[in-house]
């Protein structure tokens, strides 16, 4: 059984995992949220809040930044790659004409 | 020493230190049992009979009179022909205690006198159900009661000896017990037939005569030891908890209790969260602090540790790594 083409793509395991730290901090939001409201005492809100909340925000900040930079560095891949591919493709050019010329 | 030995004695001290969250330390439940600071019951708006329909004090030219011809401070809950005749809220100083309850019990001892309005106590049938509105302290009002959430109730039990009193279980009611202003006691309208007539009576923690029983008791079983409120909240008002306002539970069957109000009844305030001493005569059981072994309330997060350790070397090899499409 073939796997299709875009899990062959090296960047999916990273993105998978970075888009999972961004649910992470959803969810760390999610749980502070539930944390503070079963309770009206202060000081028993204040940690949920801080932890889950801070704690969240860091998670979705820091995930959401490493999807943009591996979105910037498979780019840059797939634009090397086409470089690359270009290059060869004149390499093969100028030696088909010199055998053309011999 | 090959390095698959020193990466195994790492892990293995990783993995060590990290379980240390994981072990139970010896901590004893604490068992507060604390009164109702403010108590109050209602009774049906005799207007509501009327084909006019129901009278409110905001339709009334002058403040609606007491009605009670009940000894003052006197609590009710009745049942008469099908219809509720009474009930009764207990506001509780819940906001000041920790989160994580882990047993409740009511305990209601009973004033039995017939003159006090005592009326086949023993075939009563309550629920204790939670509100979330303020609770104030009146006699008999025919005011709109506050709103009760019944969606979990707690079934009390008629207990005679060695004095009789009400008891229940509050287990269903734990979950959201510390975000309610009180509960609510009222006829439970599904065990209720309509010959039943009954009237249960006990005592507000102020009531002065000489009838007066002892007031009713929760006994509350939590993992941390409660807080003492601070001074500011010194007899203050238990705030709004921001909770949905429940839909409120229609009272039984037959009940002629008015609508809701226009405004929010104004909050009395009430005297400072108080233990009650244990000068409770027969009936009140007080549930003994029980040792049991309880960890950290949250030890999983001791894994984190081993998350970040997993997680940092994955984020490096997934920054780093050649992301070329393979063709």
């Amino acid at each position: 059984m073939r796997r299709p083409a875009w899990t062959r793509d090296p960047a999916v395991p990273s993105f998978v995992l970075f888009t999972a730290l961004v649910l992470a901090g959803f969810i760390a939001i999610g749980l502070a949220w539930r944390v503070a409201a079963r309770t009206l005492f202060v000081p028993f809100q204040t940690p949920a809040l801080v932890s889950g909340a801070m704690g969240g925000l860091a998670l979705i900040l820091l995930g959401s930044g490493f999807v943009s930079i591996q979105a910037g560095r498979r780019a840059a891949a797939v634009e090397r790659a086409e470089t690359e591919a270009l290059l060869d493709e004149a390499v093969a050019l100028v030696e088909a004409v010199k055998r053309s010329r011999a | 020493m090959s390095r698959t030995a020193i990466r195994l004695v790492t892990a293995t001290f990783v993995v060590g230190s990290a379980a240390i969250g994981f072990v139970p330390l010896a901590q004893a439940d604490t068992t507060t049992t604390i009164a109702p600071t403010t108590e109050g019951w209602y009774q049906p708006n005799p207007s509501c009979a009327a084909p006019v329909g129901c009278l409110t004090p905001s339709g009334l030219p002058a403040p609606t009179p007491a009605t009670s011809p009940y000894p003052a401070r006197s609590l009710h809950v009745g049942y008469t022909a099908g219809q509720e005749t009474a009930r009764t809220y207990l506001a509780l100083p819940t906001a000041g205690t920790t989160l994580s309850l882990t047993a409740g019990h009511l305990t209601v001892p009973l004033d039995t006198a017939a003159a006090d309005g005592d009326s086949n106590s023993a075939t009563a049938k309550l629920q204790v159900c939670l509100t979330f509105k303020p609770i104030v302290a009146v006699d008999g009002s025919v005011d709109a009661p506050p709103k009760t959430d019944c969606t979990a109730s707690a079934a009390m039990t008629y207990v005679a000896t060695p004095a009789p009193h009400f008891e229940a279980d509050l287990a269903s009611l734990l979950d959201r017990l510390i975000g309610a202003t009180g509960l609510a006691l009222l006829p439970d309208g599904t065990q209720a037939k309509p010959s039943d007539s009954w009237r249960v009576v006990f005592s507000a923690h102020d009531r002065t005569d000489a009838a007066k029983t002892a007031p009713a008791s929760i006994a509350l079983t939590m993992e941390d030891p409660p807080t003492a409120p601070s001074a500011e909240g010194q007899g203050a008002p238990l705030p709004d908890s921001g909770t949905p306002d429940f839909t409120a539970v229609a009272p039984p069957v037959g009940t002629g209790f008015a609508p809701g109000p226009a405004v929010d009844a104004p909050v009395v305030t009430g005297p400072a969260p108080a233990v009650v001493p244990s000068t409770t005569t027969g009936p009140v059981t007080v549930t003994q602090p029980r040792l049991i072994t309880v960890g950290y309330a949250y030890p999983a997060v001791w894994l984190l540790p081993l998350g970040f350790l997993l997680l940092i070397p994955t984020v490096a090899r997934a920054l780093t790594r050649d992301l070329t499409p393979r063709t």
